[in-house]
């Protein structure tokens, strides 16, 4: 009997099934087949683990869904299907702050009339504001919770704000961009304020005023509470990404004292953003719907008390680092010494390897000189390259303390691993003790020889212009020649994503004509929409060109991406050119 | 679509989500890509109800719209980096769909390599070896998948060494584990 016959066997049947003979074949196979041994092992060690309960709010968001795609002559029977996700909400927010289970149809609708013609401006009569440049603009929601919301026509109403009633069932999202938002940083920003609005709206009994009712108070230079008083909202979520760090932070604060009562600091870290806001997304919603938003004191609090929990899991440890540096001093270093202590007891003698890499993560910039021995010995002898990676990242910080040189030298040329799995899938052990070492100059020659270098291969060359993941990653600025080659690889890569990626590089150097005929060429025809959206970012350099422009009017009107359509508009409208 | 239609829709539906949860959980890995899936699957679903028979069982006709979302999501997830990333460092990474720093640490180093070197399987393979860690019965996941029976039965061996091998080398890339076997 081969393998397969006796997996056969054993998946068909049930053991007690089994006959005395089938169970003798199957054990004598076991015993002297390695591969189905391991094969049965790795599959028993994935079965063993079990899904976790199903969230509460996943049925309203199906049936918003649901709702959304109806045809307008049906009618989804919503309330029916809701009704259990609505009695486990109701429940949730009994004591809520800016949930209310209602019967929201008639209710909604009737503020939906009332809210268009109300008030009398009591903002500059220019007509509508249009929205800013640069202001996110996601779904316009059709067919959900939103529409409900009337016009996007501010009304201006708070003419005698004491006076005014604010709906406490009403929520206003006002977005906020980062400081440097490019094109890069808007379109993730868009994504991130998307999913968040997403799932607020599957919330039942929740007025989410959004998009353009908000944006259209840009002009306005109003502050979040203000606009939430002029839309008649009790309440405003303010949602902000951080691109540098990245991280994503919602505040919720009350429209009219302008306490901020909440605040959710999330660090999305610097691999998969779209899982990142998937996640933020939900803890804020689930925040919103449970009403258990807290203030930053008692988040940082919260955090602290986890760190120095010693009976806590060193994973669950290690997290909570992060949010202490989301906290106001922005560095593990303005707590006490206490928490970086206990950051150190995990980083050096947790069994979890994941935690020890996110302790020393958490660390790194703390130059508190009791944590440069603990980071020589996890460099030198720590089992995970993830852990040595990181510690070696940590010691750029202290690469002027005696041994730190010679330690990090040691392991820039005999550290055993070069995976480039781990925090960033980017540096190997060895780059990362490499890269410590160096000065910013030193880091940006280095980048520039690594281009020029024509032993290497096109993405070791491109690589070290491309990352910047270790806190140290520096932009560096191409030379004429550097962007060349980099085109040059760029043109011949059927890969996308390294073409892409190329293209994006691009942007680091002078605008070179001749490159813009190539770049339109792949934003017209080239059919993948990574690269065709790479182009159409980078032509945002080019558009004093006819050519360049007519390029860009015809993605927008007729690219079947939306991203290569929002890319190539803000190209267009001359954003972070 | 009528109003019976969506009637019978949600009748159907309601009582299956769970085990839709449970499922694309065991497919994603990942709790709010789970919830995506399901969602997208009662959209499908609720857009070819009339197609669903009356003596079709509805589980598995859900769980095959279910399979069906999450082998297509090959390719959305080959396109997927110019949808969330704009630029060079997150280009790379998106390359290497890893869980992020805070889930990463609430993982022991097992379940993260183990969650390594599933996301290193194909989808197909991935698809049987979860619905066979549910639970499901070989017939049931030949209705389900649309594999005739002995066709599923080697895929499935197959699977099950894909996944023991891309195991074996992330734990060999990780002296600690080595040690952790050997005792």
């Amino acid at each position: 009997m081969n393998c397969q016959e006796v997996n056969f066997i054993v998946d068909a049947r049930a053991p007690e099934e089994l006959s005395s003979a089938e169970r003798q074949t199957v054990e004598l196979h076991l015993v002297s087949c390695q591969a189905c041994r391991d094969a049965w092992a790795a599959y028993r060690e994935l079965a063993a683990e079990q899904p976790p309960k199903m969230p509460r709010d996943l049925r309203l968001r199906i049936a918003a869904a649901l709702a959304a795609r109806a045809p307008a002559e049906t009618r989804w029977p919503r309330r029916s299907l809701l009704l259990g996700g609505v009695l486990l909400v109701g429940a949730a927010v009994a004591a809520g702050l800016a949930l209310h289970v209602v019967d929201r149809g008639p209710g909604l609708a009737r503020r939906a009339d009332e809210a268009a013609p109300a008030a009398a401006p009591a903002l500059p009569a220019a007509g509508v504001p249009a929205p800013v440049a640069g202001a996110p603009v996601s779904g316009s929601g059709a067919g959900d919770i939103a529409s409900a919301d009337g016009a996007a026509v501010p009304s201006g109403a708070a003419t005698d704000r004491a006076a005014l009633a604010l709906d406490p069932h009403s929520l206003v999202v006002v977005a906020v961009p980062d400081g440097a938002a490019g094109p890069r940083a808007a379109a993730e920003f868009a994504q991130c304020h998307e999913q968040v609005l997403q799932r607020l709206r599957a919330l039942d009994g929740l007025n989410v005023i959004a998009d353009e009712r908000v944006s259209a108070f840009d002009a306005f230079n109003l502050s979040p509470e203000e606009i939430a008083r002029e839309l008649g909202a009790a309440t405003v979520l303010v949602v902000s990404v951080m691109n540098h760090e990245p991280s994503c932070s919602a505040t919720q604060l009350d429209a009219q004292t302008g306490a901020a009562r909440a605040g959710i600091l999330v660090f999305v870290g610097p691999e998969g953003q779209p899982d990142g806001w998937k996640s933020f997304a939900a803890h804020v919603a689930e925040s919103v719907r449970d009403a258990t938003f807290k203030d930053t004191s008692t988040v940082v609090a919260e955090a602290q008390a986890t760190v120095l929990n010693t009976a806590l899991s060193d994973g669950e440890r290690a997290s909570a680092l992060f949010k202490l540096r989301q906290g106001p001093g922005g560095s593990l270093a303005a707590y006490d010494s206490g928490i970086v202590a206990a950051a150190a007891q995990i980083a050096t003698t947790s069994r979890d390897a994941g935690a020890r890499e996110v302790a020393w993560v958490g660390l790194r910039g703390v130059g508190d000189p009791s944590l440069l021995q603990p980071l020589l010995h996890s460099l030198a002898t720590d089992p995970a390259e993830n852990a040595r990676r990181a510690a070696a990242l940590a010691l750029a910080y202290f690469v002027d303390e005696p041994g730190v040189r010679d330690a990090l030298v040691r392991a820039a040329a005999e550290d055993p691993s070069d995976h480039r799995t781990g925090p960033c899938c980017i540096l190997t052990v060895r780059e990362a003790a490499t890269r410590a070492l160096l000065s910013e100059q030193e880091l940006r020659d280095l980048a520039l020889a690594t281009v020029m270098n024509t032993a290497l291969t096109d993405q070791e060359r491109l690589r070290p212009i491309t990352s910047s993941v270790d806190g140290r990653g520096f932009p560096v600025p191409l030379n004429d020649e550097a962007a060349r080659a980099i085109f040059d690889m760029g043109r011949r890569s059927e890969d996308p994503i390294f073409r892409s990626q190329a293209w994006y590089s691009l942007r680091r150097g002078s605008p070179n004509p001749a490159f813009a005929q190539v770049l339109l060429e792949d934003l017209a025809r080239h059919p993948e929409e990574n690269v065709r959206g790479a182009a159409a970012a980078v032509l945002a350099r080019y558009t004093d060109d006819p050519s360049v422009r007519t390029g860009l009017e015809r993605a927008i009107a007729e690219d079947a991406s939306q991203n290569v359509r929002g890319n190539a508009r803000t190209a267009l409208d001359g954003v972070d050119r | 679509m009528s109003i019976a239609d969506a009637h019978r829709f949600e009748r159907l539906i309601e009582p299956h989500v769970d085990a839709l949860f449970r499922a694309a959980y065991r497919l994603a890995r990942h709790r709010a890509d789970a919830e995506d899936l399901v969602q997208e699957t009662c959209v499908r679903a609720y857009l070819r109800v009339a197609e669903l028979r009356e003596s079709q069982p509805v589980k598995a006709w859900l769980l095959r719209v279910l399979h069906n979302v999450f082998v297509d999501g090959t390719r959305r997830a080959r396109r997927s980096p110019v949808t969330a990333v704009q630029d060079d460092a997150e280009l790379a990474s998106a390359a290497c769909p890893e869980p992020n720093p805070e889930e990463r640490a609430g993982m022991t180093q097992r379940e993260e390599q183990l969650h390594r070197a599933w996301l290193k399987l194909d989808r197909g393979h991935r698809a049987l070896l979860a619905l066979r860690a549910e639970g499901y019965t070989l017939p049931e996941i030949a209705e389900i998948t649309g594999l005739p029976l002995e066709a599923l039965n080697a895929r499935l061996y197959r699977a099950r060494l894909s996944l023991a091998r891309s195991l074996n080398e992330e734990r060999a890339s990780e002296p600690g584990i080595r040690m952790e076997v050997a005792k």
